[in-house]
């Protein structure tokens, strides 16, 4: 699945649309609530995902067009629309001209709820597509106690190693979460794989990226190990600016000569470095270039145990939707184990269903990914991060996407030799204007 | 006896000259032709050929196997269709030239020439109004243009009154001679007989430049249409670019492939135009 290019390229999007969300938050606030309707479960329906790779938009189109001929009372007309314009577009769309179910970046449902876009999922969709739903899936989909979102599927995040690499380099490395690298371990890994790089680089963390949406997802779990954090009690200062949260992103700041620029997106499977920072997208390449030598590893612990990011595209119900009933009928019907299984046979993402996921092979114990399919099976709950647990889902509250761009050009500025206590003031100082802005988005 | 060695001393120079100023040139011309030239090569390139360094500029392996694969993604009522996308964007950008054309020359003339109470203070506004980046605006005007969501008119009335175009219309109008339109009037022709029958067939350089800017700018349209459309009926192409881009791994072949595709319109248009474009530049010292 496209979920890089997607983080990347929609951290932009996020911000654009989350400016002009906020800006005309007001008007929208103020203007009358939409309420879907249940309509009689019948008739045409209107139905918008990202397009994604061609083998996610296949399966998509194959469900669609199986759920129209399963059945004659519901039409489903889908639409696609491409992923760096999507986040965008329904969010500068207005809530009576979205479609009656659409896809959404995860972290952005909360604003969509905020500026009165969604409808609640429980009254449209049936009980066991929602208790079927991960952990992950279901918190990811809720806000403010309210069900608005379900996944076909989640998002892994870790580290990849080049075992041979590795094992040239004399480097252990864990074979579980719980064995994970202590951020002087990784380090010193680091180091010594640059040692034995002819070029004197050891590791890819997607660098053209760290601007973009997928700073926030791919190193906030390295703050939250720290102890620190990106939000709480909706203000961030004295919790994204705290000694903890400077220390770790410090310590990210100083991998920096040991990192290949990765321009031509070829470093880690063409051996040129040993570990690349990545998701579950990575992986149909990686394994086709690395094949047995592919190790999928944990991030390194930076103190509070090691913690990963999580979460991927919902669906949900708009709340303009006339025929919420039909709507909720083919959320159903998305949600089944054949079509979650084909989406991520497609995408190689984890199932964001108890169903699929406990089916599938390669997140399962001795798959490949199995390490990472245990991560979110460890998911963090929303009111805590623990030790013990792994999955960290990043905050859903309208606020997120000043929250996460403000994370993104902190460490993008850290990155570039900016001092991390400054910048981290900074973007602490600028989110909780935001919120004071809005209230706390209440 | 000293003239013929100060003769070829002096020619000396002069060929020295010229073929330091040929190095130059053909410098600059590689600078700005090696983008367009790696665009095209690479759009007929296996994807994992196109950014393997230099040999991405050689012409290896060449298929035309980018240009089906683009054409193929975007080939349902799913996901629009290419040919759909591309005649949205002539139609778009079509009646912005022809829309810009007439109304901004009008305005230029009425600035230029006619007398009318607070004309020079209006021209001023016009003029500031250069200064302001349309992002400054798109918010207030998504809103403001909320009722026509998801048409091509949406994309079109923004677009047609243009500051610049007026202020290049001015400069132009502001250099002819004005005892050809004082004849115009002995003749009995009124300002808009005038402006129609004389200055616009005496204008054609200006025309010219004005269209290929507009054309310019309106076809590579990105922000104002993510803003305001999603219907794929009514999309431009360029917004599906990032259909490609967006994926991971990107396939550079189909980026390269749909990047000549875009860029094609734009050559034959300024092509066609070549000759006026090069005038007015030349005669208004215009930067294209």
């Amino acid at each position: 699945m496209n979920r890089k290019r997607s983080l990347a390229r929609t951290g932009t999007a996020i911000l654009a649309a989350g400016l002009a969300a906020g800006a005309l938050s007001a008007c929208s606030q103020n203007s009358s609530a939409g309420s879907s309707q249940t309509g009689d479960g019948t008739g045409t329906i209107n139905v918008w995902a990202h397009q994604g790779q061609d083998s996610e938009i296949a399966v998509m189109q194959a469900a669609v067009s199986s759920f129209n001929s399963s059945q004659s009372k519901i039409k489903v007309n889908l639409r696609l629309i491409s992923s760096d314009t999507y986040t965008s577009t329904i969010t500068n769309t207005p809530k009576d001209k979205l479609p009656d179910v659409m896809e959404m970046d995860g972290p952005t449902l909360a604003s969509y709820v905020y500026n009165q876009k969604l409808s609640p999922l429980k009254q449209y969709v049936s009980a066991s597509t929602v208790s079927n739903a991960t952990d992950g899936s279901t918190a990811e989909g809720t806000y403010n106690g309210d069900l608005y979102g379900l996944a076909m599927y989640d998002s892994g995040l870790g580290l990849y190693g080049n075992k041979k690499l590795l094992d040239a380099a004399g480097v252990a490395y864990p074979k579980s979460a719980a064995d994970a690298w202590t951020a002087d371990q990784f380090t010193t890994a680091v180091k010594a794989l640059a040692s034995k790089s002819p070029a004197g680089k050891s590791l890819d963390v997607n660098e053209s990226s760290l601007g973009n949406e997928w700073a926030t997802y791919a190193f906030s779990p390295l703050v939250e190990s720290a102890g620190g954090g990106l939000i709480k009690d909706n203000k961030a200062d004295g919790t994204l600016n705290s000694s903890a949260s400077v220390k770790a992103l410090t310590t990210v700041q100083g991998w920096k000569p040991y990192v290949d620029s990765n321009a031509d997106g070829n470093a880690f499977p063409n051996g040129r470095v040993a570990l690349a920072w990545g998701g579950h997208w990575n992986y149909p390449t990686y394994s086709k270039a690395l094949g047995s030598d592919l190790v999928a590893l944990p991030l390194p612990n930076f103190g509070g145990g090691t913690k990963t990011d999580a979460g991927s595209w919902t669906f949900g119900i708009s709340s303009g939707t006339k025929n919420g009933k039909a709507a909720g009928a083919f959320l159903d019907a998305l949600l089944s184990d054949r079509n979650v299984k084909a989406m991520t046979d497609a995408n190689g993402a984890p199932p964001a269903t108890k169903s699929a996921l406990a089916a599938d092979k390669l997140y399962q114990p001795g798959g490949a990914l199995a390490l990472w399919g245990d991560q979110l099976n460890h998911a963090c709950p929303a009111t805590a991060v623990t030790p013990s647990c792994i999955a960290v889902y990043r905050p859903v509250t309208p606020g997120y996407p000043t929250i996460t761009a403000k994370f993104a050009g902190a460490l993008s500025a850290i990155w570039g030799g900016s001092d991390a206590k400054t910048q981290l003031d900074n973007a602490a100082k600028a989110i909780d204007q935001a919120y004071t802005d809005n209230s706390n988005y209440q | 006896m000293s003239t013929a060695p100060t003769t070829a001393r002096r020619n000396a120079q002069r060929t020295a000259r010229r073929i330091r100023d040929y190095i130059i040139l053909t410098v600059l011309a590689l600078v700005f032709i090696a983008p367009i030239y790696y665009l095209i090569i690479g759009s007929f390139k296996p994807s994992q050929e196109v950014l393997a360094g230099f040999s991405g500029f050689l012409p290896t392996d060449l298929s035309f196997a980018n240009y089906g694969s683009v054409i193929a993604s975007l080939s349902s009522d799913s996901t629009g269709y290419f040919y759909q996308f591309m005649l949205n964007s002539f139609l778009i950008s079509a009646a912005i030239v022809a829309g810009g054309l007439i109304v901004n020359s009008m305005a230029a003339y009425s600035f230029a020439r006619l007398r009318w109470r607070g004309r020079d203070r209006v021209f001023v506004v016009v003029i500031l109004l250069v200064i302001v980046p349309f992002q400054a605006v798109a918010i207030p005007l998504v809103y403001l243009l909320a009722g026509m969501r998801d048409t091509l008119f949406v994309q079109i009335i923004p677009f047609i009154a243009n500051a610049f175009s007026i202020y290049l219309f001015y400069t132009f109008f502001l250099g002819l001679p004005t005892s050809i339109e004082e004849a115009a009037r002995l003749d009995g022709l009124g300002p808009a007989g005038t402006f129609f029958r004389i200055v616009v067939p005496i204008s054609r350089p200006v025309f010219a430049t004005v269209a290929i800017l507009t054309f310019l700018s309106s076809w590579g349209q990105f922000l104002w249409p993510s803003l305001t459309t999603s219907d794929p009926a009514v999309r431009p192409l360029p917004l599906e670019m990032s259909v490609f881009s967006g994926q991971s791994p990107v396939d550079w072949g189909s980026v390269f492939a749909f990047g000549t595709l875009l860029v094609l319109p734009i050559l034959v248009v300024f092509l066609a135009f070549q000759r006026f474009f090069v005038q007015s530049v030349a005669g208004s010292a215009v930067k294209g």
